[in-house]
């Protein structure tokens, strides 16, 4: 009797499984929400959407995904953070500027218009995007309008480390010129520091979901 | 083979699209949409409703995106999946949803060791209903911070699902015992006394909570004996075990303050201006706030140059906090004279400035009396108005009579300037409204004087109209073009409107008990309607009038750009079942009959209590029934002629079950079901009333509600003090009487408090009617009209005045009356004079008019106020068909939570409506206390009559004594 019920419920276990083969195969994946920070939820689209346009550089090796991700997270925090204080609105010519640059990147403009309805977007979430990115740009250079000076060490440090950089046409720079293109460029690694740290902070302190 | 089995299912794990597939799938006809709820097909039309792809549609994944982010909204997935497969009828596109751990609420479990409510507490308040996934680190973190609040050092907590509901595996770890005292701050030998004072002990359980109470209790102590620089604060160091921390008492109390001042501050309220001793603090910012302070007080008093400085003293065991008071002369306004006003009558000008001759000389005064001359000029055009004050002393008459007082004659010299008026007002920019509809919301006109921030308030309107129609990004700017030489001013607004927002989709979450579609009544906002500031404050105000939520968040939700808002109405309910009980004391002064039968006013005291139990959003339609019962234990006056002893029980007591049916007959209005029991001991007589109550009652916009009802019941007056020859037919012929009973009342109530309100207005009509073909045994019409108004004063001064009037009338019932039978000597009852037709106008006891007592003509005990013609002659009212009262009262705040009451009460009954007459008002005067309770102010009121009267042979009381819970009216 144990054995034949044990038959009668792999049988059924069974069937189970092959009518589970004849209902329609789950197919592919579409789109899934992959995180959520500041309240705001980024898709897989997004991630796509930011990758194909060029919104995003991901590094050569590794997970442009993974990376893309983490910058589309961080870039919703700050921009929780851009909400909470007036930031000028970018002009439309600005944003015009920055939407030239993607058409350049994806090959045209017919080239854009058939990327987007690939990636859920429209010509408006674009600019939207990028209007996003310049009120950022405009928040961060207002509250990083600089960073500390270098020391003479950390110039001369620099100079010896990137001998490369001050050459023009195989030929070394003027000593003025190669000490304020270092201050430009150690000056410039400071603030990005200074920004860094503070969207670590962000990231920090922030609920931010990853969906396994 | 099992394992076989059983995971097949799992072989069709999704997987990524490539963007090329993805691409080939785009476009096509969708055939088929299927939803999952955690893997198994849903028909919920909520959630169905939220899908933006469509069978027969193609495949948009805009779409895909739009709907992915309604379905996330709902805050009850954790990930939302979207696949799709290339059938040969096109694409079957599923939606599956993983329900979130966390719907089912939040759960601890383990050695949490503290009460369950100090850890659900701050979740809740943090995170609301749900913790999320992603904010259960956070809520983590919250619950260490409470365990190290508590004297936990050690607690580990472990995050986890179970069936559904987010669990914390806690173990609080060991009690921390305190190891190491150290006492800082206080001398050699008092360490010993400050422990014991505080209870801490070595090896003791270190609880923080405990200890800063403790901490803090001893430092207001200490404070109160003026030692304000008192500071008492300890801190910890725990052992890497969490077992034991070395404790740090750092008990700094500073020396004992005085305050001096040196100078001549006579009379001035110096606790006022230099409220050292009410803050218990010597903080630098509050002596320079009172140095400021008495410095415009003496320069209120015309002491315009004064200088008062501070300094801190130290001295051993001492420390003065001196006050330098520099008066200078004293300035009073000599002449004043208006100049170069010319389309302004000078007197007209003069009320204004505002600075009269006599006056002390206060420069603020001066500056105020400027600037309403210039803003009286402005509004009229005149926008280079120049108003400028001189003023010059009269050295000839300084030291006048040798007081020191300075004469300062004030000359304010005005050029008017030219006159400014709108030549033109349009509107550039604006799309969405003509150019009509928008000059309809602003006052500037052609031929209007120009006036500046006329102009920036007309700005502000078209913002937030724009902002109501949903243009949350519109921008106004004002551009004024002055022409003819500046007497002509065009002004033109320019409108950049942006785009309109409007609802996409409404959700609604949270609701577990309660319908959403109870939810979506109340609601301004629909799906297609522009997203308006107005409407979002408007549906929270119906939601939390429903009073069925103890959280709402609104919010809106931007998802892939355009001009579409989903707008998520995120709720949390309260507890559906209520349950409330108390108890109290009643104590009035109240008429009593004596032995012989007449009247005596004594005070007496009655404990009640009361218990109430409710039940509300029955079937999630926020339908409610409550069963509301109070008992109050006091004497009848059914005198034992034996022992003359009164009767003291349970003999007042209601019993009141309410049903109340929201938004009835099509949202008619609220329908109100009661059916109530009750006795009530009055001063004449006891009323035991049964019956039924059905009411509907509407609100008219935010302060009116009307009401209409009808009641069928029993009254039944026993122990009346008038059921005798003399008293009125109705009640011996009618000692339980049925009434039938329909009604109409309007209420506008514009209060800032119903309790205790400081500005407003309540006006009330109601009339009745009992017919008796309609089932009432007597028929009476019965209307009041009352109105109370409030005013804040300055110095939180409250004014309140109110009056009402009461008329009635009795439908005329002639009933025949038995026959009277006399017994002749030989014991023979005979007929004496046949049956006769007995006429009845007045109203049954329980329905005339009473007054006197704490909520009328405060003078009188309770139902006292009358005259001859309403009190009997044993002193107890009869009540009557008219009632006056009357009230005024001035409310002093004397200190936080203490407020005095000064009163001037009126009012009187009369038998008749005919009767009626002012000359028979009867006053009382008195004087009350406040005090402002968490339940409403406490209250005590003594009247004194203003004219005393004799009834049964004894004078009337000079006073009466209230005690009460609220304000009289």
């Amino acid at each position: 009797m144990a054995r034949r019920g044990r038959v009668m419920f792999v049988g059924a276990a069974l069937v189970l499984s092959l009518g589970a083969r004849q209902a329609p195969p789950t197919g592919d994946l579409v789109d899934r929400v992959l995180a959520v920070a500041a309240r705001q939820i980024v898709m897989l689209s997004d991630v796509r959407a930011f990758l194909e346009l060029g919104l995003v550089e991901p590094p050569a090796l590794g997970d442009p995904v993974a990376y893309t991700l983490t910058t589309l997270i961080e870039r919703q925090l700050v921009l929780d953070e851009v909400g909470r204080y007036v930031v000028q609105e970018p002009s439309r010519g600005d944003v015009d500027t920055r939407l030239g640059a993607v058409i350049d990147h994806v090959g045209g403009e017919g080239a854009l218009a058939a990327v987007l309805p690939g990636v859920g977007f429209t010509v408006d979430d674009l600019r939207r995007v990028l209007q996003d990115d310049l009120r950022i740009e405009r928040y961060l250079a207002r509250r990083f309008p600089g960073a500390r000076r270098p020391t003479e060490e950390e110039l001369s440090d620099y100079v010896r480390e990137h001998p490369d950089e001050f050459r023009t046409d195989g030929r070394r720079q003027t000593r003025e010129d190669v000490l304020q293109a270092a201050l430009d460029r150690l000056t410039q690694q400071f603030r990005q520091e200074s920004i860094d740290d503070w969207v670590t902070s962000l990231t920090l302190r922030a609920d931010v979901f990853r969906v396994p | 083979m099992w394992c076989l089995v059983f995971w097949a299912p799992l072989l069709y794990a999704p997987s990524v699209v490539e963007a090329g597939d993805l691409a080939e799938l785009l476009g096509q006809t969708v055939a088929r949409v299927q939803v999952l709820h955690a893997g198994v097909a849903t028909d919920d039309q909520g959630i169905l409703d939220l899908i933006e792809t469509r069978t027969g549609q193609p495949l948009s994944l805009r779409e895909v995106r739009e709907s992915v982010t309604h379905l996330f909204t709902r805050g009850a997935y954790a990930d939302v999946q979207v696949t799709a497969l290339k059938t040969d009828g096109g694409i079957f596109l599923r939606y599956d949803l993983v329900p979130l751990g966390a719907t089912g609420g939040v759960e601890i479990r383990g050695e949490f060791g503290l009460q369950r409510d100090e850890l659900l507490g701050p979740l809740r308040r943090r995170f609301g209903r749900v913790v999320r996934p992603d904010q259960v680190p956070s809520a983590v973190t919250l619950l260490e911070e409470v365990y190290l609040a508590a004297g936990r050092f050690s607690v580990r907590i472990t995050p986890d699902t179970d069936g559904g509901r987010l669990v914390f595996d806690i173990d609080q770890g060991p009690v921390a015992r305190i190891g190491h005292v150290d006492v800082r701050g206080v001398e050699e030998g008092d360490p010993e006394r400050v422990l014991e004072r505080l209870g801490v002990a070595e090896g003791a359980v270190y609880d923080p909570r405990q200890l800063e109470a403790r901490l803090a209790e001893y430092e207001a102590e200490i404070r109160e004996r003026r030692y304000y620089e008192a500071r008492f604060r300890h801190d910890v160091s725990p052992s890497p075990d969490g077992r034991t921390v070395d404790l740090v008492l750092d008990i700094q109390t500073g020396s004992p303050v005085e305050i001096r001042v040196d100078g001549d501050l006579t009379s001035a309220p110096l606790d006022e201006l230099v409220p050292v001793a009410r803050e218990g603090s010597i903080d630098e910012d509050l002596l320079e706030d009172s140095s400021l302070r008495v410095e415009m007080y003496l320069r209120g008093l015309g002491y315009r140059d004064a200088r008062v400085t501070h300094r801190r003293i130290v001295q051993t065991g001492l420390l003065s906090v001196v006050f330098a008071v520099d008066r200078g002369s004293e300035y009073r306004v000599g002449n004043v004279t208006i100049t170069g006003q010319e389309t302004v009558p000078v007197d007209d000008l003069a009320v204004r400035f505002g600075v009269f001759s006599g006056a002390p000389l206060v420069a603020t005064d001066v500056d105020a009396g400027v600037l309403a001359i210039r803003s009286w000029y402005a509004e009229r055009g005149h926008r280079d108005v120049q108003v400028v004050p001189r003023l010059a002393e009269r050295h000839d008459e300084a030291d006048d009579a040798g007081l020191g007082v300075v004469s300062v004659d004030v000359t304010v010299e005005i050029a008017e300037g030219s006159e400014t008026t709108i030549g033109s007002v349009g509107f550039s920019g604006n799309g969405a409204f003509t150019a009509s509809a928008l000059a309809a919301l602003v006052d500037a006109q052609i031929g209007v004087p120009y006036f500046a921030p006329r102009l920036a308030a007309d700005r502000e309107r078209l913002r937030a109209h724009y902002l109501n129609e949903g243009y949350e990004t519109v921008q106004v700017d004002v551009v004024e073009r002055f022409e003819d030489n500046g007497t002509t001013v065009n002004v033109m607004f320019q409108l950049i409107e942006g785009v309109q927002v409007v609802v996409d989709h409404v959700l609604v979450v949270g609701t577990n008990q309660v319908s959403p579609s109870t939810v979506r009544s109340e609601m301004t906002l629909h799906p297609g309607d522009p997203l308006g500031l107005d409407e979002v404050a408007e549906t929270r105000r119906r939601l939390t009038a429903l009073g069925l939520f103890r959280r709402i968040d609104i919010r809106e939700l931007s998802h892939g750009g355009g001009n579409r808002r989903d707008v998520v109405v995120d709720v949390e309910e309260a507890p559906a079942t209520r349950v409330g009980y108390g108890g109290g004391l009643e104590v009035n002064q109240r008429l009593r009959a004596t032995v012989g039968g007449a009247a005596a006013e004594r005070l007496e005291l009655a404990p009640r209590g009361f218990f109430e139990v409710g039940r509300r959003n029955l079937w999630g339609k926020n339908r409610s029934i409550d069963l509301f019962t109070r008992v109050s234990v006091r004497r009848k006056d059914e005198l034992d002629a034996d022992t003359a002893v009164s009767n003291i029980g349970f003999n007042e007591y209601r019993v009141l079950l309410n049903y109340r049916e929201p938004r009835a007959f099509g949202r008619t209005g609220d329908l109100l079901v009661s059916g109530f029991v009750e006795q009530v001991i009055r001063p004449s007589f006891d009323l035991f009333s049964r019956g039924v109550n059905a009411e509907l009652r509407r609100t008219i916009g935010l302060t009116m509600t009307g009401s209409a009802g009808y009641t069928y019941g029993q009254n039944r007056v026993t122990n009346g003090q008038f059921q005798n020859e003399d008293g009125p037919l109705v009640d011996r012929l009618f000692p339980e009487v049925t009434l039938s009973t329909f009604s109409g009342g309007l209420v506008l109530d514009t209060r800032d408090d119903p309790l205790d309100p400081t500005r407003g207005l309540l006006v009330g009509v109601d009339a009745e009617g009992a017919f008796r073909n309609l089932g009432s045994e007597v028929g009476f019409a019965k209307a009041s009209v009352q109105g109370f108004f409030f005013q804040a004063l300055p110095r939180e001064l409250v004014f309140a005045v109110g009056a009402r009037l009461g008329l009635a009338r009795g439908f005329t019932l002639m009933l025949p009356t038995l026959p009277i039978f006399v017994m002749t000597a030989d014991g023979v009852l005979v007929q004496q004079g046949g049956s006769a037709l007995a006429v009845i106008q007045d109203l049954p006891a329980s329905e005339r008019f009473f007054a006197g007592g704490d909520t009328t003509v405060r003078g009188f005990a309770l139902d006292r106020l009358g005259d001859e013609t309403t009190i009997d002659p044993n002193g107890f009212p009869t009540g009557g068909n008219a009632m006056i009262v009357m009230n005024t009262e001035l409310r002093v705040p004397v200190t936080g939570a203490i407020q005095a009451v000064g009163f001037l009460d009126a009012g009187n009954v009369f038998d008749r409506v005919s009767n009626l007459d002012l000359n028979r008002i009867r006053g009382a005067v008195g004087f009350g206390v406040r005090y402002r309770s968490p339940v409403g102010p406490i209250r005590v009121d003594l009247g004194f009559k203003l004219d005393r009267r004799e009834f049964a042979g004894e004078q009337e009381p000079l006073t009466a004594l209230h005690f009460s819970i609220g304000q009289a009216f």
